[in-house]
C-alpha cells in the first residue's frame, strides 16, 4: 500500500498555497508540522481530494485518486481542521449519519458506533445532544467519525487541538494501537504530538517541505544549533528582540535563556541538547513571526 | 499351507526388495535433479540476466494494469436507495416539514388572494425557499468539508436531499394545483395552471443548483436571494404584465417550460454524474 504525492501544487489567483510537493508515504504514522497559512490543510484536502488540485497528482498505489472517486473515499478516514455538527443530533445519531455517508450497513454502523464510542470515552454520553459537548468531547467524536469505515488511509488535520493532556495521551495510544499497516497523516502544533506519535515528520514552510526525516533525523540536524545562556533578568528583552529563544527559566537570581541560533550567541554560551521544539524555532523564528 | 506360506513370504521379500530398488534409483535422481538445480541457479545468479527492454516494459505494463483492475475495497457498502433510505430517516423530516410548511402559507395566499390564476407563480418559489435551510444545511453547521470526504461525496448528498424534496413538492404542488381549479372554477385552464406552478419553480431550482456549482462564496443568505427576487419578480409581472396571463400567451410559458426544464434537468444530469464518477458538487472554500 502506497500512497504518491507527486509534484502537487495549488495556487488561489496569485498566492501559491502548495508548491510543487511530493512525498510516498507507506504504512506509519506521518507528522506534517508547520505554522498556519504553511499549507498543510490545503495539502490535506487535495490528498483527501476535496480540493482540486492546479497541478500534481495524488496516487494510491498507482491509481489517480480522483479517478478512484468513491472507491478512494471507501478507504479514507478524514478529520478537517475546522469543523462542525448537526446541534441536534445526538453522538450516537451523529456516528450513524455519518456511517450512511460511509456507505457502511446499518447493523454495521450501529455495532461500529458503539465500538467507537467505547474507544474514544464516550460511551456514556452517546445519547445526549451533541450541543451539550465540550470542545474536547466534540473533538474525541470527530476522530471517532473518521475511523468508522475502518480507513486504510487516515488524515487527521490538528486532531489533538482541544483535548487535554489526558484526552491527548489516550489518542496517542488510539492512533499507536491503529496504525499497524494503515497511513496515518496528522497535522499538529503541539510538537510533543508530533515527537510522541510520528514516525517520519514533514515540516511544512511556505507552501513546501523544508525538511523531513524521522524526529532522531530532524534532531540530529538540529544538533549544534541550540544554546543556554546565563544573562541578568534586565537584559532579557533585549535578547528577545535579537535572538530566538525556545525556552527561559530563572535559577538562582539569574536568567537562563534557551536560544536557537546556527552561531554562538555570546562567548559564554553552552551548546546543549536539542528536541524536536528547537528544530520547529529553528524553521520558525519568532522573529520572522513578528 | 507350509509351501503357501513360503511362497508368499518370498512374494513380499521380492516386493520389499522392488521398493528399495525404486527408492534408492529416486534418491539418486533427486539428488541429481538438486544437484542440476542448484548450478542452474548459481549460474543464473551469477550471471547477468539479459533484459530485454520492450519485454521489462510489457511486464511494468501489465503490472499497472493488474493492480489497476483489483479492487480496493473488500468491505460490503450500501446501494444508492438504502443510502436514500438512510437520508430520509435523518433528513427526511426537516425536508417534507419546510415543504409542507410552503404548502400551508401557499394555500392560506391562494384562499386570501382574489386574482388567483394571475398571483399563482409567485407562491411557486416559496417550495425553493423553504428547501434551502436544507441544501446549506451541511454549510452552515460546517460539516460540509466532513461530508464531502465520505463515500457520498458533495453530489450525492445533493442529489439524495433533491430526490426527497422532489417527491415533497411533487405532492404538494398537486395539492395547490387542485385547490386553485376549486377556487376559480377554471378546470378548463388546467395546462395554463399546470405552467404557472411549474415554470416559476424550474426557474427557480435551476438557478439555485447553478449558484451553489459555481459561486465560490455562496452560503444559505446568498442562496435564499435567489427564490426571494424570484418571489418579487413574478408579483411584479402579475402587477404590471396582465398580458403574460391571457389565454394568448400560453405559448409563451410553454417555450419557458421548455427552456427551464432543460437547464434543470441538464443540471440535475450534471449531478448524476458526478455521483457517478464520485466527485464534489459544489465548492469547498
Amino acid at each position: 500500500m502506497e500512497l504518491s504525492i507527486d509534484s502537487l501544487t495549488k495556487h488561489y489567483g496569485s498566492k501559491i498555497a502548495v508548491d510543487c510537493v511530493s512525498a510516498t508515504l507507506k504504512p506509519g504514522v506521518y507528522g506534517l508540522l508547520g505554522e498556519n497559512g504553511a499549507g498543510k490543510t490545503t495539502l490535506m484536502r487535495m490528498i483527501c481530494s476535496i480540493l482540486k488540485a492546479t497541478s500534481g497528482e495524488v496516487l494510491f498505489d498507482g491509481r489517480d485518486v480522483t479517478d478512484m472517486g468513491a472507491g478512494y473515499r471507501n478507504i479514507l478516514g478524514y478529520l478537517p481542521q475546522d469543523f462542525g455538527y448537526y446541534p441536534d443530533y445526538t453522538a450516537m445519531e451523529f456516528l450513524r449519519y455519518m456511517a450512511a455517508l460511509k456507505g457502511i450497513p446499518r447493523k454495521k454502523a450501529v455495532t461500529r458506533s458503539e465500538e467507537l464510542l467505547a474507544v474514544t470515552g464516550l460511551e456514556h454520553v452517546g445519547g445526549k445532544k451533541i450541543k451539550t459537548f465540550s470542545g474536547g468531547m466534540k473533538q474525541r467524536l470527530g476522530i471517532a467519525q473518521a475511523l468508522l469505515n475502518h480507513p486504510k488511509v487516515l488524515i487527521l488535520d490538528e486532531p489533538t487541538a482541544g483535548l487535554d493532556p489526558k484526552e491527548r495521551v489516550r489518542f496517542r495510544n488510539l492512533l499507536a494501537d491503529y496504525a499497524g499497516d494503515r497511513i496515518v497523516l496528522l497535522s499538529t502544533h503541539i510538537v510533543s504530538d508530533i515527537e510522541a506519535i510520528a514516525d517520519y515528520v514533514y515540516i511544512m514552510k511556505k507552501g513546501s517541505f523544508a525538511a523531513q526525516g524521522s524526529v532522531a533525523e530532524l534532531i540530529a540536524q538540529a544538533g549544534g544549533k541550540v544554546w543556554e545562556l546565563i544573562v541578568e533578568p534586565r537584559e532579557v528583552p533585549a535578547w528577545e528582540r535579537k535572538a530566538t529563544i525556545s525556552n527561559l527559566r530563572h535559577e538562582d537570581g539569574h536568567v537562563v535563556l534557551r536560544i536557537v541560533s546556527d552561531v554562538s550567541p555570546a562567548p559564554q554560551a553552552t551548546v546543549c541538547h536539542a528536541g524536536l521544539e528547537d528544530l520547529y524555532l529553528y524553521y520558525f523564528p519568532v522573529k520572522e513571526e513578528n | 499351507m507350509t509351501e503357501s506360506r513360503h511362497n508368499a513370504e518370498i512374494q513380499r521379500s521380492e516386493i520389499r526388495q522392488s521398493t528399495d530398488r525404486q527408492r534408492n534409483g529416486t534418491n539418486s535422481f533427486r539428488a541429481i535433479n538438486s544437484e542440476t538445480i542448484e548450478s542452474y541457479l548459481y549460474n543464473t545468479m551469477h550471471t547477468p540476466a539479459k533484459v530485454r527492454p520492450e519485454k521489462m516494459q510489457e511486464t511494468i505494463q501489465e503490472c499497472i494494469a493488474q493492480v489497476r483492475r483489483s479492487p480496493v475495497e473488500d468491505e460490503e457498502r450500501t446501494s444508492f436507495w438504502a443510502y436514500l433510505s438512510d437520508i430520509f430517516h435523518f433528513e427526511g423530516m426537516s425536508i417534507f416539514g419546510l415543504q409542507f410548511a410552503a404548502l400551508l402559507v401557499s394555500c392560506l395566499g391562494i384562499g386570501t388572494i382574489a386574482r388567483i390564476p394571475r398571483f399563482l407563480p409567485a407562491f411557486m418559489p416559496l417550495f425553493s425557499l423553504a428547501f434551502v435551510p436544507v441544501l446549506y444545511r451541511n454549510q452552515t453547521c460546517r460539516m460540509a468539508e466532513m461530508e464531502a470526504a465520505t463515500r457520498a461525496s458533495g453530489a450525492q448528498v445533493v442529489l439524495a436531499k433533491l430526490i426527497l424534496a422532489g417527491a415533497a413538492q411533487m405532492l404538494c404542488m398537486t395539492v395547490i394545483l387542485g385547490l386553485v381549479i376549486s377556487v376559480s372554477g377554471t378546470p378548463e385552464r388546467i395546462v395554463q395552471m399546470i405552467l404557472y406552478i411549474t415554470v416559476p419553480f424550474l426557474v427557480c431550482m435551476a438557478a439555485m443548483l447553478k449558484r451553489i456549482r459555481t459561486c465560490r462564496h455562496g452560503n444559505m443568505t446568498t442562496g435564499m436571494a435567489v427564490p426571494a427576487f424570484s418571489c418579487a419578480a413574478w408579483c411584479a409581472s402579475a402587477q404590471f404584465f396582465p398580458w403574460l396571463y391571457e389565454t394568448s400567451a400560453t405559448g409563451l410559458w410553454i417555450a419557458g417550460f421548455v427552456v427551464f426544464a432543460a437547464f434543470f434537468i441538464k443540471e440535475i444530469c450534471y449531478i448524476v454524474q458526478m455521483r457517478k464518477e464520485g466527485k464534489m458538487y459544489g465548492i469547498i472554500n
